[in-house]
Order: C-alpha cells, then structure tokens, then sequence
C-alpha cells in the first residue's frame, strides 16, 4: 500500500514538475485535473475523521424507542430475521405496525425506529 | 409466554462451509440464482414437546421443520411447524376446565368439553398437509417482509376429530347465517393489538369436510401446534387452521376484522396470487386455497456425487386438493421433461411423494427443476412474486455438481 502512495505521490509531484516546466497546455491540462481528482483519497489518508455524536445518539434513542414501542409484542429476532431493507420499507413496516397492529407509536417515535431499523438492518 | 426454549447453534462451520460452497457454485454458474436462505446458518432450539427445529423467531413462537424430516410421510409431531401470531398464548391448557364455545346466529349456544367432543360426534380422520401462507418467503426475489421461511413451514399429518358440520347442526344454525368465525386462546399483549381471528364462509364451514381436530397422527396435538383443539380446512392455507380453538361464532353477514380484510391478502382474480414489483396488484382479496407446488428433498442443494453414482432422488408435490396426478423434472432449464414416479395417492389433500433415479454419466454442475401437475390441468410458473411471499410455487431448482468417479 505504501508503495502505491508513494507511486502516486510520484506520479504527482513528476506531472506538476512536467507542467511547471512545459507551462500548461491543454492536453497535460486534463491529466492535472485527473491526478488531482485521484489524489485525495489516496495521498491524505490520514484525514481526521470527526465522531458522528449526532448519529450514535439518533441510534441510542431509536433503541430506547424500539425496545419501549417494539418488544412488548415481539423480540428484536423479529427484525434479526428479516432480510437487509431500504428505508422506504422499513417505514412502511413501522407504519403498519402503529396503524394496523395498534402498537401505540407516536410520528416521532416511528421515526427513531425507522432511523434504529436502518442502522442494523438497512439496505443502502 | 411460559414456553421454553433451549437455543444453541449448530454446525455454524457447516452453515458457512455450505455457504462458501455455493459461493462457489456461483461463480461457476454465474447466471443461476442462488437459494437467499443458505446464506444464513439455520439456528437451531428445542422448545417444549418438540425436537431441534430451526428458529424463525423466539417470541412469538415460529419454528420451521429441517428439510430431512419431510422424508416422513407423516411429518412427525415433536417436528412439526410452528406459528404463533400473538405472544399472549397460554403455556398449559387444563382440560378439565377447557370449554368450546359456539355462539352468535344459533338457535342453541353450546358449551362443549373434550368428553362432550368425543362422545356426542361421530369421528373422523383425514390426511391433510397444512402449509402455511407464506412458506418459502426466504426464496422471493426481491426479498419481502415477514417470516423468512424457506420449505418447511409445512407438515403432512393425519387428523382426527369431529365434523364442524354436527358441532355447528347441534348448535342450529339459523337461516340466514352468512359467515363462522373462530378464535383461539392467544391473545394479543396489547389491548390495541387484533385479536388472531379467522372466518370462513357458512357453506364452507358446513361443507363436511373442514374439522376440528383433537388428534395429530394418532396422539393428542403437542400444545406448540394447538392444543387441545385446531380447526383443520383441508386444501386451504393454514393461516385458516386456527389452533387453541376455543371460540366459533355464527353471523348473519361476513364476519369483519383485521386477519380477514387487512392481512393475508392476496392478488385478485390473478392465478397463484402473482404480481410485479412495480406494478402492484389493487384488488386484494382473503388467501384461500393452496396452489399447485412441488419441491426436492433429496438430494439437498449443493451436493456433490461421483459419475456413475446411482442418485435416488426424491421430493413431495402438492395441491389444493384436486389431486397431483405427474411430477416432471428438467435439467436443460425445461426444454425437455423427464416424468418422475409417483408414490401411493395418501388423499386428495395429502402431499404425494415422487421419486427420480438418475445416473449421471459425466462431470459438470447440473441444475434440476422439478414442476407438478394435477388433475385440474394446473401447473407451476417459472415464476412467482407478490409483496407478501405468499402461495409461492415457483418451479423450484436443485444443483448437484458430479465430479470424477474415483
């Protein structure tokens, strides 16, 4: 892995030599931009990522409300079970269970345990 | 609910061994659809009165028989399905105390015991396959919500009880009556919650043939199937084979609630209940009969055997009750058809058994598709979806790789 930064590094530091000294015409032009494009990802990856505080506490909420809403009638294996599901459905699983199956959800609520449902079973 | 359970997992390494192998059957085959199921190793339980089934869900109780059992003609009881809808379902039922109750449009309510059953009725017996609605779900593609059943959410028995014709001519049916409910004795955990609930129209309910059972191949129904009383509607999905029942009601008009015009709906009008993903079906109606199906046995999926080898294939087909009368498989994705033989007919609402022998003279992967008929002239889709898996009979598919005689 480290080879290939270094390559890419390389690869870098050389094509903007070769535009400094050439001046920019159009055609290294595009290959700047490609280069430019790739190395982010590559080059800086040790980018500090920041803790998703707002994320891991939406999932904490969605468990207290899916444990408070949800179990009364059926264990978590219910959803364990259940193949990955986009959001869209699991809504819509959430809303039948408050509509049809009388499980005393609020909006808001069915909202954390929408939230809580993607997290361990959601298809992206 | 006072049930218990013993979990443990089993052959997770053979669970990921089988998966790892069909990953690699995959690859080979890259066009073929692989079984959603087998990526999940089963997780098996023993609950009271049963034997180790495969776990659906632990509350409420949903437990699947392992595919070998059903080289059984009889599905034994210790191994047969269970489905639970309410979680509020009693552990014991006193027999002393037990009571069926039949009331609403009747002339005289009854109040019935065991004994009452089982001496004031004649008695009867019928093999009967019940298969639940939703049964092989797990194989629906695209994957749909609710329990992800692969094959064995179904059990052939022999059922022995009364007629519900003399229950119900004991009570007096009054004329004009439209509609039989039956309910059992679990409950929903919620007062909000609808009460499990199913109905059938008077001349169904009258019709000679749906029963209340006492009995499952010869002995008392374990209590995880029912016990002591189920409402057995042979032919119809078991969703209607209401277990712990203790409650019938006779109405006027058609019975209205939840289990009948909300859940367990199905395409209208639409052979096997099929519609498109992006197309849903907008009429709807109450699920019913069974539709035609036929599935392997054995060999299981996946399995390896030498050329040469003499492989006994097996597996059951099924219908509503008019009668499977031919069983044919394929292996050039049904451009040709080889018949199977069929086994003693054990009723027309049994499962029949058909067997194959088949001696592969070469190498390769094979991919076998078993397809049934019956006397209706009806037979299976290539394939088959709808948005809540039920009535799947899509021709099913079996690969064997042969390998090199040694």
């Amino acid at each position: 892995m480290n080879r290939l930064k270094y390559t890419i590094f390389f690869l870098c530091f050389s094509t903007a030599l070769l535009l400094y000294c050439t001046g920019c015409q159009s055609e290294e032009q595009k290959n700047t931009v490609a280069v430019a494009e790739n190395s982010p990802k590559d080059v800086y990856d040790t980018q500090v990522k920041l803790p998703d505080t707002e994320g891991a506490e939406l999932f904490t909420t969605g468990a207290e409300a899916f444990k408070a809403n949800c179990i009364t009638c059926h264990s978590l294996r219910y959803i364990q079970m259940q193949p990955d599901f986009p959001e869209k459905t699991w809504q819509k699983i959430v809303d039948k269970m408050a509509k049809s199956f009388g499980a005393p959800i609020s909006d808001s609520t069915s909202k954390a345990i929408v939230r809580y449902l993607v997290a361990i079973k959601g298809k992206k | 609910m006072g049930v218990k359970i013993k979990k443990r997992f089993k052959n997770s390494f053979l669970g990921l061994a089988a998966w790892l192998l069909l990953a690699g059957f995959a690859s080979c085959n890259s066009g073929e659809k692989q079984p959603a199921s087998k990526v999940v190793p089963d997780e098996l339980v023993t609950a009271e009165g049963k034997k180790e089934m495969i776990l659906l869900t632990d509350r409420p109780l949903n437990l699947e028989t392992p595919l070998h059992y059903f080289l059984y003609d009889f599905t034994p009881n210790d191994e047969f399905f269970v489905r639970w809808h309410l979680s509020n379902m009693p552990a014991q039922v006193g027999l002393d105390t037990f009571r069926l109750r039949i009331s609403g449009h009747v002339s005289k309510p009854l109040s019935l015991s065991m004994s009452d059953l089982k001496t004031k009725f004649k008695t009867v017996s019928i093999n009967a396959l019940a298969a639940c609605a939703g049964n092989a779900r797990s194989f629906c593609d695209p994957r749909v919500p609710g329990g992800q059943w692969k094959n064995g959410g179904m059990g052939n028995a022999k059922w022995t009880g009364v007629i519900l014709k003399d229950v119900l001519s004991m009570a007096g049916v009054k004329p004009g009556a439209k509609s039989v409910s039956f309910n059992g004795m679990d409950e929903p955990p919620l007062p909000s919650v609808p009460d499990f609930v199913k109905s059938l129209t008077v001349d169904h309910a009258t019709d000679g043939e749906v029963m209340i059972a006492y009995e499952m191949n010869g002995e008392p129904l374990p209590l995880l199937n029912g016990f002591p009383l189920k409402l057995v509607v042979p032919g119809w999905y078991a969703t209607y084979w209401v277990g712990m029942l203790n409650e019938i009601k006779v109405y006027p008009d058609t019975f209205k609630g939840f289990w009948m015009d909300k859940a367990y709906l199905v395409p209208k009008g639409v052979a096997n209940g099929n519609e498109k993903p992006d197309s849903l079906a907008k009429d709807m109606t109450p699920i019913s009969r069974l539709d035609i199906r036929s599935i392997f046995v054995v060999p299981e999926q996946g399995s390896v055997i030498a050329a040469g080898q003499i492989c006994k294939m097996q597996g059951l087909a099924f219908d509503g009750g008019y009668g499977i009368t031919k069983v044919e498989l394929s292996t050039d994705s049904g451009a040709t058809w080889v018949q199977a033989s069929l086994d003693n007919d054990l009723g027309k609402y049994s499962w029949r058994r058909w067997r194959y022998t088949w001696q592969p003279a070469s190498q390769g992967t094979f991919t076998f598709y078993v397809k049934a008929t019956n006397a209706k002239g009806e037979t299976q889709p290539w394939h088959h979806w709808n948005r809540s898996g039920y009535m799947r009979n899509e021709i099913e598919s079996l690969q064997i790789k042969v390998e090199k005689s040694k």
